[in-house]
């Protein structure tokens, strides 16, 4: 009998290596981060988390990568000829002669993903058919026999991409009888968990209220997932800008009540990138709805879970208030006023910036300053002095 | 395919037809008397062991059973795995094995015997109290309605019963669609007097028959829908191939030329049509294009002299079509206008011609008109695509490429 398949699918940044490969360092975190919680519950871990799933790594960037090497190659054949009239040309590729590098380049690893997704649809196609693909490959029967429960988990820019993926592999259907790829091959996803959904304000071809990506109770065995469960973080600027919030909407509603959706929208500052999965995950409010999608109804007990929710060092919400005051004063709070995708660009590009700025009064210092405000320790003044914790280090993937 | 199967077989139920009898009567009370006839489930001891690992029967509330059984189902392996002491794995595994299509329909029929036999002994009426009894009434009928429409002919794919969903257990709410078996609600009422009580275990030891029975029927049907499976899975290799050569195999676009040619795209593709997984475009427009070249020049001194040249594409169209079976573009042809920038002694830096592209390792070949010293000139312009070979031949020069471009070299 299958493990229950596990699809991690990445956000914005850079999950490649310098030579193209996949870069599997986000998904091990990611896997581990999710382990660190699953082990506390008794019941979870009657299974071990190796035993119950079969993690599988989603990778679109590789696709993003050849395209952004293509043209740094191109542009740096192109500057190199010392060819006096053809400075017009090097004016018009010089500026993608970088594009393909890794460390330090955060308009090319973070924004230029989600441009290249939101704003050319033909790239938006490659990459569905390459998520698609690695979907099927994934799900499709093997010698063990079919797969009866698979999940996704997908964080930020791979929210909307999991979304058109999954909404077309369960709408197409290239055959005689007219079953869509997903229902000819497997049951409706268990769980669909959306980390730091920005689905909604990335939406294009396909509405995210009202698909076939939906709870299994807007759309009865219909819909490409039986739980729904989204999740965004007040102190993440990027759920700042149209988050991803059926309210309204009566059917979403309905599948509140009825626990098939589930909105966990938290509070919490435990990671300078509060855009990370682990700074959603470590939340209860977060990690236990989706075990008890994963594992089943009450695999965490009423007083497992309280317990949970009174040990977790919740920063208090008018200290981090305090700190990311200073973080939005950077970041402009009109840039997130208006429900505009050019604004959301803008705020990725920025938040990445202060981000990789720590130190040197960005988004780590102030980040890192509520957090030792809040667990006691005396903070220097802000600017100059090192901040308590140590800052992300290396790229800070969304 | 699956396309018939054997009869169903009688059921085993009728040889007790006084304990069925009674069953019938007194529905909820008859469990614990099966239970103790028939041999524990081996679910059943591997549930208990892992009540004894979360703390033991009282730590347990009935309704944390489903998830401690339920764990034990793929972790022991006692649902169709290693440690599942029925022949129904076995039957399973001959399926699987089964190459064509009349091994497999031979191989379906003990499937569903030996499915069937699991649950004898439960009264088979499809009652719709949520009761074990009524329970396994409605699984038994589920399982011999899909054995009927399994031997139709021919079989009628688009059935709800040879539905994947129908068959499957979500975690999180532990309902089968077709026989309506709500194993969490059931193991929540009879453990209520405790997860060691018998009319508990008796529950347990039912529940994983129906998971037993439900994921066998699930092979079945995807077993069933493997054709559909296999032209769906030839679509999706398909497009794969074409947005990959679109993207990657056909000359490169520059961000102005991918925005141009995506709302190109975008205007001819419908909303609907987007939202799936359309074909890759036929064609693409070149415009504003710099690339690296080589250009045969006059020189000064009246012989020829082949030079570096950065062309810039204004205008050009290129187009191709998808080939059916391998997804590669072919049949592809183009034309650009372009300038011709060069430095040569004796000739003006800027020449203006037209680019004919070809398909082979996405060059082309054109001619320049250009003002020099020693008055017009009509030169051979060549044009390679400088990242696509790169990415082909990283450890081969340039020059290298260029040669063996000219020479037709692969």
């Amino acid at each position: 009998m299958r493990k229950h398949v596990l699809l991690l699918v990445h956000g914005m940044g850079s999950y490649v290596k310098n030579d193209g490969a996949p870069d599997d360092t986000w998904f091990n975190d990611t896997a581990a981060a999710l382990k660190e919680q699953y082990v506390k519950y008794p019941i979870v871990n009657l299974q071990s988390f190796e035993d119950r799933f079969e993690i599988v790594h989603i990778n679109y960037d590789i696709e993003i990568f050849k395209l952004v090497l293509r043209w740094q190659t191109e542009s740096q054949e192109i500057m190199k000829q010392s060819i006096s009239a053809a400075a017009p040309a090097k004016a018009l590729v010089g500026w993608l002669n970088n594009a393909a590098k890794l460390d330090d380049n955060f308009a090319w690893t973070h924004a230029a993903c989600v441009i290249l997704y939101w704003f050319f649809p033909v790239m938006r196609q490659r990459i569905k058919v390459s998520v698609a693909s690695q979907i099927h490959d994934a799900l499709a029967t093997n010698q063990d026999g079919p797969v009866s429960q698979w999940s996704v988990i997908a964080h930020s820019l791979g929210t909307i991409v999991t979304h058109d993926v999954l909404q077309a592999m369960d709408t197409t259907t290239p055959n005689e009888e007219g079953i869509s790829i997903l229902d000819a091959m497997v049951p409706s996803a268990t769980v669909l968990a959306m980390v730091a959904n920005v689905s909604k304000i990335l939406e294009t071809d396909s509405k995210v209220y009202s698909g076939v990506v939906v709870p299994q109770s807007l759309l009865q065995r219909q819909s490409a997932c039986f739980s729904y469960l989204s999740c965004r973080n007040e102190f993440d600027p990027f759920m700042r800008v149209n988050p991803f919030d059926p309210q309204g909407q009566p059917a979403w509603n309905l599948a509140k009540t009825n626990g098939t959706f589930v909105d966990a929208f938290i509070r919490n500052v435990h990671e300078l990138n509060t855009h990370s999965f682990r700074n959603y995950i470590v939340n209860p409010d977060v990690h236990i709805p989706l075990f008890e999608k994963l594992v089943g109804p009450n695999c965490i007990t009423a007083q497992q879970a309280a317990d949970a929710r009174a040990q977790f060092q919740n920063v208090p919400a008018s200290t981090v208030q305090t700190g990311l005051q200073q973080i939005l004063a950077k970041i402009n709070p009109q840039l997130a006023s208006t429900s505009n995708i050019n604004n959301w660009v803008q705020l990725a590009g920025l938040f990445f910036a202060q981000l990789k700025a720590n130190g040197v009064d960005g988004l780590g210092k102030a980040a890192a300053s509520a957090i030792a405000r809040a667990a006691g320790i005396v903070v220097p003044p802000l600017p100059g002095a090192a901040a308590a914790p140590a800052p992300a280090a290396g790229r800070p993937n969304g | 395919m699956v396309s018939q199967v054997g009869p169903a077989s009688p059921r085993r139920s009728t040889d007790r037809p006084a304990l069925t009898a009674l069953c019938l009567l007194a529905l909820l009370f008859c469990a614990p008397a099966l239970h103790a006839a028939a041999p524990a489930d081996p679910c059943t001891a591997a549930y208990q062991r892992d009540v004894g690992r979360v703390g033991g029967a009282n730590a347990l509330q009935a309704n944390n059973v489903f998830p401690v059984f339920s764990s034990e189902r793929s972790a022991s392996g006692c649902v169709l795995g290693s440690a599942d002491t029925t022949r129904i794995p076995q039957l399973i595994k001959a399926l699987r094995d089964a190459q064509t299509s009349s091994d497999k329909v031979a191989a379906t029929a003990p499937i569903f015997q030996g499915t069937l036999a699991e649950l004898d002994g439960f009264p088979s009426t499809a009652c719709d109290e949520d009761t074990l009894a009524c329970t396994a009434g409605r699984q038994i009928a589920a399982i011999r309605a899909l054995q009927q429409a399994l031997s139709s002919n021919p079989v009628d794919l688009k059935s709800p019963l040879i539905k994947e969903n129908n068959w499957a257990f979500h975690a999180n709410d532990p309902v089968t669609p077709v026989s309506n078996a709500k194993l969490n609600a059931l193991l929540t009422n009879e453990c209520a007097s405790g997860a060691h009580s018998p009319a508990c275990l008796s529950a347990v030891d039912f529940a994983a028959k129906v998971l037993r029975t439900s994921d066998a029927m699930h092979e079945l049907v995807n077993v069933a829908l493997g054709p559909v499976q296999e032209q769906n899975a030839r679509f999706l290799a398909m497009r794969e191939k074409q947005w990959n050569s679109y993207l990657n195999d056909v000359s490169v676009q520059y961000p102005w030329e991918l925005w141009i040619n995506s709302a190109i795209f975008q205007k001819t593709t419908s909303a609907e049509e987007r939202a799936k997984f359309p074909e890759a475009p036929h064609s693409k427009w070149v415009v504003l294009h710099p690339s690296p070249g080589f250009e045969r020049v006059e020189a000064d001194t009246g012989g020829h002299s082949t030079t570096a040249a950065v062309f810039m594409e204004f205008l050009g169209y290129e187009r191709w079509s998808w080939d059916k079976t391998s997804g590669a573009a072919t049949g592809r042809w183009g034309a650009s206008v372009i300038a011709s920038a060069v430095d040569s002694k004796g000739s003006n830096a800027v020449g203006y011609g037209l680019l004919l592209k070809t398909p082979f390792k996405n060059t082309a070949v054109g001619v320049v008109w250009r003002n020099g010293d020693r008055g017009h000139q009509i030169n051979v312009a060549i044009n390679i695509d400088v990242s696509k070979l790169i990415q082909q031949y990283k450890s081969t020069d340039i020059n290298q490429f260029i040669g063996q471009v000219v020479t037709g070299q692969q």
